[in-house]
């Protein structure tokens, strides 16, 4: 016996086109990227210009690709010395912001709760706090200690702003890690240090980036501390070097803006590395893995 | 390996009682199963053996230690997860290996063991994977291999079957029992899965609201319920139950409901019960729709079949008297019932359990 023959299916009704809308959804992205770039490629165009060139043609492509404001920077300025200064505060303040952060992530969360929550609020209540609210008492207090015109002071302080901010970001992913591993540990035989080098710092790693990041860019880009604390020339960092293109009745701009490129050149790298991670860390944990 | 011993054990939350006073003993080699529906404590029962949870009151004793204060890792014991836990940036071998190393045990031993777990669970092959590349029978493999590769005193296992598919639980559930026989360590099990429980236990704890309301084998818990939740907690489908009142005519007991009467042909003294409105409890299988053989020794009601689950090896009659319903289960060979029409059920006496209605307890009336 043969089967009745499937009737034909009633011809579906066309999907309408989506292409217009999707099109609409990318208009204030478009706008956003926009407002991003141009200025940055303002600031780029500028490097190669003189300052009568940029006087007169500020909004122009250069006229030739003349690298001679780059060379003077290296050449007749301390660049060296500042990107150094610059690197030496940067690096170690994040290290140890990266450091002390995660361990004080580790004990809120592994904390009874509400005394974890109660540490947690004091701590991240340091971001709430402006720098300039601070700036006067730190100076004073620097200042008797001797750790002004230090590289020492600038990175204890730079800690000390900081802190708050990556316990914050850490903290937030620490708390999605399932506690069933860290029990696991515990039963496995692991100590508190042993959980946290072995099992949470590895699992931490996308918070751990973008905490980093965060540091890393406000850490390179502070000129408040550095101006407030550094008077010598030779410890003077990126963007307080920066400041001495900039006289009281002429600005050197050109100068300033190679000097920008040059210092924004260590956070572009270091962002197109962590990326990936950073992107996982500023989602984590809003969605149910 | 060595029992384990609960003496007076009690877990409060902020005046909530979780566990109420809690005696056992459990004996070298035993698998215990805790059973109870959700929120009965026996989790928090096992992760105060665990020394993840301390106990208010109490005492626990591992072999002839003392462990209450002890921290999880000076217990000796192994657990396995849930949702097992497995370290994700840790491949298997490391996976097996962590516990070992931190035990600070030479590498050729470390492996060694970890290669026998493997071999054991065979899972030897998956060594180098890691865990997001197993499927989860793979993963509650590696689970359990965590835990033998200590040779630990206890293991305690927390629903570790519970996020498999139901064949896999199955096949998983009869390898757990095979293994723990094998390497006879005393085994504690938590499961809300009576099945799991009556298939795997050597005894069983039937929790409830924090109390044990039962401890026993899998039959003495089957057969002899102690009380009306355990006597329908246990079984699939679960005990019916017929509520009615107690009375003496014609020198017998006989139980009375709206419309049903059964004579319990047995001895009991009412005036001892001081309470005549009890629960009749009676398993679906023990309900005859067809008149059984003499020797068993049945009362006969007129019921109505309402529906019939057909499932496979067995069938399940839905049965209406007198607006109360009962289940009879059919087995396989059973001539069949057609649904809208009266059939007589008859309920086998011997397999009766009466229950107090105020309580829910037992009454033993059979001097069983």
């Amino acid at each position: 016996m043969s089967l009745p023959a499937p009737e034909p299916q009633k011809s579906a009704q066309p999907v309408p086109s989506r292409k217009w809308p999707e099109f609409l959804r990318h208009i204030p992205l478009v706008l956003y990227s926009l407002i991003i770039i141009t200025p940055l490629s303002l600031v780029f165009f500028a490097t190669f210009k003189d300052l009568s060139q940029l006087y007169t043609n500020p909004l122009g492509l250069p006229r030739s690709w003349d690298l001679a404001n780059y060379t003077r920077l290296f050449q007749n300025e301390n660049m060296v010395v500042y990107f150094k200064n610059s690197m030496i505060v940067t690096f170690t303040s994040v290290f140890f912001i990266l450091f002390f952060g995660s361990m004080i992530s580790y004990a809120i969360i592994r904390m009874p709760k509400w005394t974890g929550a109660i540490l947690f609020s004091f701590i991240t209540l340091g971001m709430m706090i402006p720098t300039q609210v601070n700036m006067i008492p730190t100076y004073v207090f620097f200042a008797k200690l001797d750790l002004l015109n230090k590289h020492l002071g600038l990175i204890i302080v730079t800690v000390a702003t900081l802190l708050p901010i990556c316990v914050f970001i850490l903290t937030g992913f620490m708390k999605t890690l399932p506690k069933g591993l860290i029990e696991a540990a515990m039963i496995d035989g692991a100590s508190h240090w042993k959980i946290y080098t072995r099992l949470v710092l590895p699992l931490s790693g996308p918070a751990l980036a973008t905490a980093a990041i965060f540091c890393f860019v406000i850490a390179w880009n502070d000129l408040l501390y550095p101006l407030l604390f550094i008077k010598s020339a030779e410890l003077k960092t990126l963007p307080l070097a920066l400041l001495q293109f900039q006289g009281e009745y002429l600005t050197d701009y050109p100068m300033i803006f190679s000097g920008v490129v040059v210092a924004s050149i260590p956070m572009v790298i270091i962002y197109t590395f962590l990326q990936k991670y950073f992107i996982a860390g500023m989602t984590a944990g809003s969605m149910k893995g | 390996m060595a029992g384990v011993k609960l003496e007076g054990v009690a877990k409060h939350f902020k005046g909530a009682v979780a566990v109420a006073e809690f005696n056992l003993d459990i004996k070298d080699g035993e698998f215990l199963v805790l059973v109870g529906p959700s929120g009965c404590g026996k989790s928090t029962t096992l992760r105060m053996v665990a020394g993840l949870e301390e106990p208010t009151y109490g005492r626990i004793m591992i072999g002839n230690k003392d462990v209450t204060k002890l921290e999880p890792k000076d217990r000796d014991i192994a657990m396995v997860f849930q949702d097992y836990a497995l370290y994700p940036h840790m491949n298997v071998y490391h996976n097996l290996a962590f516990g070992l190393k931190l035990r600070k045990m030479p590498k050729n031993e470390i492996e060694e063991r970890v290669k026998m777990a493997a071999e054991i669970l065979s899972i030897s092959h998956l060594l180098e994977r890691y865990p997001r590349q197993l499927s989860g029978g793979q993963r509650q493999r590696v689970a359990l291999g965590r835990a033998i590769v200590r040779n630990p005193q206890v293991f305690l296992m927390d629903e570790p079957l519970s996020n498999l598919d139901a064949k896999l639980r199955v096949q998983m559930r009869a390898e757990l029992v095979k293994l723990q026989r094998r390497l006879k360590t005393t085994t504690i099990y938590v499961t809300h899965d009576q099945t799991e429980a009556m298939t795997m236990g050597d005894r069983i704890v039937v929790m409830k609201d924090g109390y044990i309301q039962q401890v026993g084998t899998p039959e003495e818990i089957y057969h002899e319920p102690a009380n009306l939740f355990v006597a329908d907690f246990v079984g699939s489908p679960s005990m019916n139950f017929l509520e009615g009142e107690l009375c003496t005519e014609e020198g017998c007991i006989w139980f009375k409901a709206q419309g049903i009467r059964v004579n319990l042909r047995n001895s009991l003294n009412l005036e001892e019960l001081n309470e005549n409105k009890v629960v009749l409890g009676i398993r679906p299988e023990d309900i005859y729709l067809h008149r059984p053989s003499p020797e068993k020794v049945c009362e006969e009601l007129l019921c109505q079949t309402e529906l019939i689950e057909d499932l496979g090896s067995e069938k399940i009659v839905f049965l209406k008297i007198e607006g109360q319903e009962l289940q009879a289960r059919l087995r396989d060979g059973a001539a069949p019932v057609t649904v809208g029409g009266n059939t007589p059920a008859y309920l086998n006496l011997n397999k009766v359990h009466l229950f107090r209605k105020s309580t829910g307890k037992k009454i033993l009336f059979r001097g069983r």
